[in-house]
């Protein structure tokens, strides 16, 4: 193990820890958290980061900040919806209201783009065209 | 998947809900639908026939399905060459014991401080009796087994709402819904509402198995005595001499046990993947990992990370970086790849694929998990509460508490897995913790069930798999449609690339998938190899 650790940290070496969250726990399979910046704390940041820096080992989850596709809401709300790679289709375990206030969440912290923002009838749109 | 819809959870949750609603048959007929209760096709050793001696074969990681592969094509004679990204052969195939330093995605960096002898399997933890090829191949690397208890009777189910929180005995809540379900069925019998469906002959030997099976007296009732007791155990258990005289207990009434839903805590033992008997390694799941390294010992490059994958007519090049030396580059070439790099990985790597290949690796979700162990001062689950091995369950977060399968009724301590997730929005949120957090949280639920938690722990663990930096999530997360539309996509030889590891199998997130898959690909490479 002592190997694997030096390498991990050579490769890890330059990101500093992630600020601790406290905890949340939802009570069942979907999510609780009530809004779109405890939506991130506490499911996103799991991969992305708090800072939306992403995190890189042997792969990589990507950035969010500066991600020039967050310009688009309808994206955003299309890869919550349907998964993008790795990323399950975490945006189906939200209601409309929570997944347009992350989506805007996201876009305002990680983009600086209030326009043109998400609202939980346009995400029930979505969901409805998801579902076919 | 993890994450859909409450309706659609993933499959291990899926099976707790369908056996709610539609019985065992629906159970078997969705687990042999999702790939669960398939049977292994492990029909002994493979034979790669005819003289293979220098062809070259690059093995991009040594997990079980790279190390099977490299394994099996060194004997047939290739020049084999494997990279793995961590200092240690396995991938998932990992245990953590004290001593060992971890540092996950996000920096967060543990150190275990177990006592020597004890051990956390973060990842697999069990074998199947009938997972065919992983057992093949711990014969034959002299990995020894030990009894891995999936189902003890004297463990608990909890649900912090269900007998007002109380834990409740397996062995209770499973011989009194069995009870209660076979005096109705008795009842119904006796009535006459069965008799268009049961002749008259097998009527009575229906009522005498209803009464056998399901510890009812001799007027099919099912209530404290002797013959309930026999299944359900004493309130005052048989002694000797002057205090021998047992007592029998009052049945947990079958509405009771209905309503509390504690029956779903029964499910897992009776399914395929679960049943007796199931083992472990002696010493730890890693056990595996290590034999294999020691025979591959000259051919596994460790602390490599592949960061570009390439390929002509001709062959494959691997580009990658080598973090003992710096992070300096380095290339590898080969005439032939088995890639068995997760697909949360290979999907944002430079690759050459093909469409359907290329579509294929970018399918699949990854489905996160995590595992807290937990070690005590001293073993109270045996000492206090008579629980050797086996699994409580809670509808709290951790879902489970493992108990450690060896080292019964001695003075001493243990570790348990204090914490099981798979799938769900709790795993992600555990995945989001800090390390300490999840062992923090490990111990307030697990406390509710076993009290001195309080008094006797010393120190955790944890690992969250989608921050593994070897695999980014767990396992990948199939569903019906998506095996339809990419699986054998997944599996083809894309000229002189074939992917290997649990994703590319049938038997998802178990080590006997990785094994098969690797057999599978090595022998169509192997025909690939030897065409003109």
């Amino acid at each position: 193990m002592r190997s694997a650790a030096l390498a991990l940290a050579f490769w890890l070496a330059g990101a500093g820890a992630v600020a601790a969250q406290t905890p949340f726990l939802s009570k069942g399979w979907t999510f609780d958290e009530p809004d779109g910046a405890s939506l991130y704390a506490h499911v996103c940041s799991a991969c992305h980061r708090a800072d939306g820096e992403g995190m890189t080992g042997a792969g990589t989850y990507p950035a969010l900040k500066g991600d020039p596709r967050l310009a688009s809401t309808d994206y955003l709300i299309a890869v919550l919806l349907g998964g993008q790679h790795a990323m399950p289709a975490l945006g189906r375990a939200m209601n409309d209201a929570q997944l347009a206030d992350l989506v805007n969440f996201v876009r305002s912290t990680f983009a600086g783009e209030n326009d043109d923002p998400a609202t939980p009838q346009r995400a029930a749109a979505a969901r409805a065209a998801f579902k076919r | 998947m993890t994450m859909k819809p409450p309706r659609t959870p993933s499959r291990r949750q899926a099976l707790t809900r369908i056996g709610a609603v539609a019985g065992g048959g629906a159970v078997y007929r969705l687990m042999t639908s999702l790939g669960f209760a398939a049977e292994s096709t492990f029909r002994g050793p493979i034979r790669l026939e005819g003289d293979r001696r220098g062809v070259s074969v690059l093995i991009l990681g040594a997990g079980l399905a790279g190390m099977t592969a490299a394994y099996e094509l060194r004997r047939a004679g290739y020049k084999v060459q494997v990279l793995e990204y961590n200092g240690r052969p396995g991938g998932r195939n990992w245990t953590v014991r004290g001593g060992d330093t971890y540092i996950e995605l996000g920096g967060a960096r543990q150190v275990c401080r177990f006592d020597d002898g004890q051990y956390l399997n973060p990842g697999p933890w069990r074998i199947p009796y009938h997972h065919y090829a992983v057992l093949h191949y711990c014969r034959l690397l002299g990995v020894a087994l030990e009894p891995f208890v999936q189902l003890n009777h004297n463990a608990y189910l909890h649900k912090p709402d269900a007998f007002g929180g109380a834990r409740q005995r397996l062995r209770e809540i499973k011989a009194d819904y069995s009870g209660g379900v076979a005096e109705l069925l008795a009842k119904a019998t006796n009535k006459g509402a069965l008799d268009d469906d049961v002749t008259k002959q097998d009527r009575e030997i229906l009522l005498e198995a209803l009464r056998e099976l399901g510890g009812l007296d001799r007027d099919f009732r099912y209530r404290a005595g002797p013959a309930a007791s026999a299944f359900r155990g004493y309130a005052r258990p048989p002694g000797g001499g002057l205090s021998a005289r047992p007592e029998n207990g009052e049945p947990i009434k079958l509405s009771d046990i209905l309503t509390s839903r504690l029956w779903e805590g029964l499910q897992s033992s009776l399914s395929y993947d679960f049943q007796t008997t199931m083992f472990q390694p002696v010493g730890g799941m890693d056990r595996i990992g290590a034999a294999f390294g020691r025979e591959l010992a000259d051919v596994i490059r460790y602390n490599v990370k592949v960061v570009e994958i390439a390929q002509d007519v001709r062959g494959v090049e691997v580009r990658f970086e080598d973090a003992g030396a710096g992070g300096a580059t380095g290339t590898a070439r080969a005439e032939w790849c088995v890639c068995t790099l997760p697909l949360s990985i290979l999907s944002r790597m430079p690759a050459p694929f093909g469409a359907s290949m290329r579509e294929a690796i970018s399918a699949l979700p990854y489905a996160p998990a995590v595992k807290v162990g937990l070690q005590f001062s001293r073993r109270f689950w045996e000492e206090d509460d008579h629980i050797y091995g086996g699994i409580s369950y809670t509808d709290q977060a951790i879902r489970q508490i493992g108990y450690p399968n060896s080292g019964f009724n001695q003075q001493g301590k243990g570790v348990l897995l204090g914490a099981y997730l798979f799938g769900g929005a709790n795993a992600y949120e555990f995945t989001a913790m800090a390390p300490e957090d999840r062992v923090k949280v490990a111990l307030e639920q697990g406390a509710q069930v076993h009290p001195q938690y309080r008094d006797a722990f010393e120190t955790g663990f944890s690992v969250a798999w989608a921050r593994a930096p070897f695999t980014l999530g767990c396992a990948a997360d199939w569903t019906e449609e998506k095996r339809a539309q990419h699986y054998d996509n997944l599996c083809a030889i894309d000229g002189r690339i074939a992917l290997a590891g649990e994703h590319a199998s049938y038997i998802p997130a178990w080590q006997e998938g990785a094994i098969l898959s690797a057999l599978d690909c090595v022998q169509r490479l192997h025909a690939r190899a030897a065409a003109p």
